[in-house]
């Protein structure tokens, strides 16, 4: 539970403060640390509430996608691995 | 099984968030109570950081001040065009003096940078309660435009940048006042199509139709002879990436 609260932590300032692919690399790193993490839909959600607009590519949902992405390969690898 | 409910409701929920423009613009406005102050203590500290740094690091110091200076340069070239804009028009207008020219402008701080977000989007710290309004242009430097407003909140805005890859985005180019059609190609890069007997030389300024603003100076002019037109190539004159403080012109979206 305080690892989980840690990482949730660590991805909240990322996705505040570093750039995208950054934020993707810790997501993603946090996705394995804390299986099943379904917070990373909430801060895909909040990526994309945060710099994008519905008026711009892809309907501002980039964040929304890659989240559940991220979530699902780190499921599939995660099953594999162990 | 379980996982995946709840995965399919979790991301049924956030697509209504994000797709239903009410719920999307109630959720952005309470983001945005909250999010300028982290960036501004982030803002600080990094200021404060690099101010510590500048005291034991003499090279870093100088990289600093040449960013700084570099940036400086970029300002001064926008404005230097803004100028020799300003003659062309003294000169081919003469006789139709009187126009009125007075804009009102807020200046605001770049919050976010387009390196930070895929959308290749800027947010600043004006918003509606600054008068900003969605569509108002976004200048830098003058009248060295960057992009319009995209989204506002009460406290910030989100700035989408003509510069950005499937925006387009209309101009002319050149003395002869050539109309193109500039499609963004990113970090402040523009390519547009212009007949082929069109007289567009390296250096031409490009302005946009609305507002006559300054989108770019041509660096590139392609062509084909078995081509029906010139393909040109430009860019912003200063380096986008850099620039910490806009201007919005207000009202321009109403023109």
């Amino acid at each position: 539970m305080r690892k989980r609260i840690i990482v949730n932590l660590v991805l909240l300032g990322a996705v505040i403060y570093l750039p995208w692919w950054a934020v993707m690399v810790i997501a993603s790193i946090a996705a394995f640390l804390c299986a099943p993490y379904y917070e990373i839909v909430a801060f895909g959600v909040l990526f994309d509430i945060l710099y994008g607009t519905n008026t711009i590519s892809f309907g501002g949902v980039i964040g929304l996608v890659a989240s559940v992405c991220i979530f699902v390969l780190a499921n599939i690898i995660g099953k594999r691995i162990r | 099984m379980r996982r995946n409910t709840t995965l399919v409701i979790l991301v049924a929920l956030s697509v209504f968030v994000l797709v239903v423009p009410p719920v999307r613009g109630a959720i952005t406005q309470a983001a945005y109570l909250v999010a300028p102050s982290f960036w501004n203590v982030g803002s600080s500290t990094a200021n404060i950081w690099n101010s510590f740094l500048t005291n034991f690091r003499d090279k870093n110091f100088l990289v600093n001040e040449n960013a700084m200076l570099r940036g400086e340069i970029d300002r001064m070239q926008a404005q230097v065009l803004d100028r020799n804009l300003l003659a062309e028009r003294v000169v081919t207008l003469e006789g139709t003096l009187g126009r009125a020219q007075g804009d009102d402008r807020v200046t605001a701080t770049v919050f976010v940078n387009q390196n930070k977000s895929p959308y290749d989007i800027l947010v600043i710290d004006a918003g509606s309660d600054n008068g900003v309004a969605q569509g108002d242009d976004v200048v830098f430097a003058g009248s060295g435009v960057i992009g319009e407003i995209a989204e506002v909140t009460s406290t910030a805005s989100k700035v989408r940048l003509y510069s950005s890859s499937g925006v387009d985005t209309q101009a002319v180019v050149g003395s002869h006042f050539v109309p193109i059609v500039a499609a963004g190609h990113g970090m402040g890069n523009f390519e547009a199509k212009v007949p082929q007997d069109s007289i567009v030389a390296v250096g031409d300024s490009v302005v946009t139709t609305k507002g006559n603003l300054i989108l770019g100076s041509v660096s590139l002019v392609e062509e084909k002879p078995a081509e029906p037109f010139k393909r040109i190539y430009f860019r912003t004159p200063f380096n986008i990436t850099e620039i910490r403080s806009v201007e919005i012109i207000i009202g321009s979206s109403r023109l």
